[in-house]
């Protein structure tokens, strides 16, 4: 059994000062556990980037509590373990580069954190290897496609040795090519390393990616489940103006024209599979 | 429209002075810019000329580069000449047009001073042509570090320096792309009077503005994730070592400096 790394109990947060606003989490009690890849999806304004930033503590509750491998963000003395512990990956690839070069970036965080300047080279060396960056390593960001600019991001923080990645829409401003290496990656490093990943997305294809879904609405937590209960549940989707994968929706629709579908077919090849095997009859 | 900054881009190499510690280099163009203010002949003038043209044949970054960098300070390089050789009295009157006079002493001095600029951005250009702006940030750093005592954040502003570099040629292609979806939609940037084309920049400028503070609020957010915090102690990936060689060039420009002095030119 995995042990827990995420956790909010009766976690309430609202923005403004003091929280006078209307509250844009309310009451959200949540456990990750440690390797899990979790998606997160819900209409604009319901709260996904909010409890995003709870997790690495750029934010901290109103009410209620969050843990952080057992550390409450409430705390400010923990914060610098925190947010090394989850890293985070912003939707603007060219916002989050601060450094004139790709090998430079990638230290920054270790050097936030007084790690000693020969084991950073050796760290950052071998990051820049694993993300396939070697090449770059000398290049300024702004000659970087955005797809590198992601990987640049990536490779900055797991060389902090992070037990999560948070990812708040990394994808959306990415050429299809960029938004699938950068998917490979994340998958790579969730299955080969167990990293934790918390993924807040607009495109039900990625939420279909993870092993669990949570959709919030109106900053409360909707609903909580595998991909193929939550992505091909059209009524619930529907309702909050979300849609399902592509091959739920298109099933839902042959189904409505009468085709003997099974249900919850979430992914294009099962739908493939599923209207080859009743060719036959028609 | 290629951005032109000559002035503060790093031009590879490992010369001498690509090699000096950048530090050492700012110290030592600070003292070449003292001894330039000392000498007060053509001779020494061009001592400190030739040593400047020779350090540059080292670098062996090519002469017409060098020569665009000084394109900037070309009109003040007239400007200067004409007050002098017009304004100046005193010496041999050398030519005549009507009222106005050119004698020999506003010559000789309007042409001293154009030779002391030209060193001026010349040292300059050499000391920023060959330290890489990181490590050009972290000498400057280290140079105000006595400003510290009266809590100057000079840690932060080395921050902020090396920010805005990174900062500059995103910014210019988003400048870009403003210009044209403005132009796309019948901005005119280029006709009309001065007063004209610099009210025209408004629609320019207003979102680029807007962009910057949003792009400056997220990256804040992005360092403070990744662990920055203002005041706090960072350590540094690059080190930029100390050796001989640095202290042999400030011997010798410190022999040089007294020289000088002593020879009185």
């Amino acid at each position: 059994m995995a042990e827990v790394l995420l956790e909010t109990k009766a976690l309430s947060f609202a923005y403004g000062e003091e929280g006078r606003n209307r509250p844009a989490l309310e009451d959200i009690n949540l456990k990750v556990l440690q390797g899990e890849y979790v998606a997160i999806i819900g209409p604009s304004g319901s709260g996904k980037t909010t409890l995003l930033k709870h997790f690495n503590a750029l934010l901290t509750p109103c009410r209620g509590q969050v843990l952080v491998k057992g550390l409450s963000t409430a705390e400010k003395a923990n914060h610098p373990e925190i947010r090394r512990l989850c890293g985070m990956i912003f939707q603007n690839p060219d916002n989050q580069l601060v450094a004139n070069t790709v090998e430079e970036d990638v230290a920054f965080g270790l050097e936030n954190y007084r790690v000693p300047p020969a084991e950073i080279r050796s760290r950052v060396a071998e990051l820049l290897k694993q993300m396939e960056l070697e090449d770059l390593a000398r290049r300024p960001p702004h000659l970087l496609s955005g797809g590198q600019k992601q990987r640049v991001a990536i490779a900055g923080i797991l060389a902090m040795r992070p037990r999560c990645l948070l990812m708040d829409e990394p994808t959306s401003m990415l050429d299809p090519r960029g938004r699938r290496e950068l998917l490979e990656t994340v998958q790579k490093l969730n299955r080969e390393q167990g990293i934790t990943v918390l993924h807040v997305t607009h495109y039900p294809e990625e939420a279909a990616l993870a092993r669990r879904v949570l959709v919030l609405e109106g900053g409360r937590l909707a609903a909580d489940g595998p991909p193929r209960e939550i992505l091909t549940d059209l009524a619930l989707l529907h309702s909050l103006g979300l849609r399902g994968t592509a091959a739920a929706e298109m099933a839902a629709f042959l189904r409505e024209a009468d085709l003997p579908l099974p249900p919850k077919l979430l992914g294009q090849d099962e739908l493939v599979e599923q209207i080859c095997s009743l060719l036959p009859a028609i | 429209m290629k951005p032109s900054i000559t002035l503060g881009q790093y031009f590879p190499g490992s010369s001498l002075l690509h090699r000096l510690n950048a530090r050492f280099k700012l110290l030592l163009l600070l003292l070449f810019l003292v001894l330039l203010f000392l000498v007060e002949t053509f001779a020494g003038l061009g001592l400190l000329l030739g040593l400047l043209l020779l350090l540059a044949a080292l670098t062996r970054i090519p002469f017409s580069y060098l020569l665009r960098g000084l394109k900037p300070i070309f009109y003040i390089v007239v400007l200067t000449l004409i007050v002098y050789f017009f304004f100046s009295r005193g010496g041999v009157v050398l030519l005549r047009l009507g009222p106005v006079t050119v004698e020999s002493q506003g010559v000789v001095q309007g042409l001293f001073i154009v030779g002391r600029l030209v060193i001026i951005v010349l040292a300059t250009m050499l000391v920023t042509l060959t330290t890489t702006p990181l490590n050009l940030t972290y000498g400057l750093e280290s140079f105000l570090k006595p400003l510290r005592l009266v809590k100057v954040p000079v840690a932060e502003i080395a921050v902020i320096m090396t920010i805005a570099l990174r900062f500059i040629p995103t910014l210019m292609e988003e400048s870009q792309r403003i210009m044209k979806a403005q132009e796309a939609r019948g901005a005119d940037f280029e006709s009309g009077s001065l007063w004209r084309r610099a009210r025209a920049m408004t629609p320019l400028i207003v979102p680029l503005f807007v962009s910057a503070f949003r792009r400056a609020d997220e990256l804040a957010l992005a360092m403070e994730a990744r662990g920055y915090r203002v005041g706090a102690e960072r350590t540094r990936m690059h080190q930029d070592p100390v050796t001989a060689r640095d202290w042999l060039a400030l011997l010798f420009l410190a022999l040089l400096f007294a020289g000088i002095v002593i020879a009185g030119i």
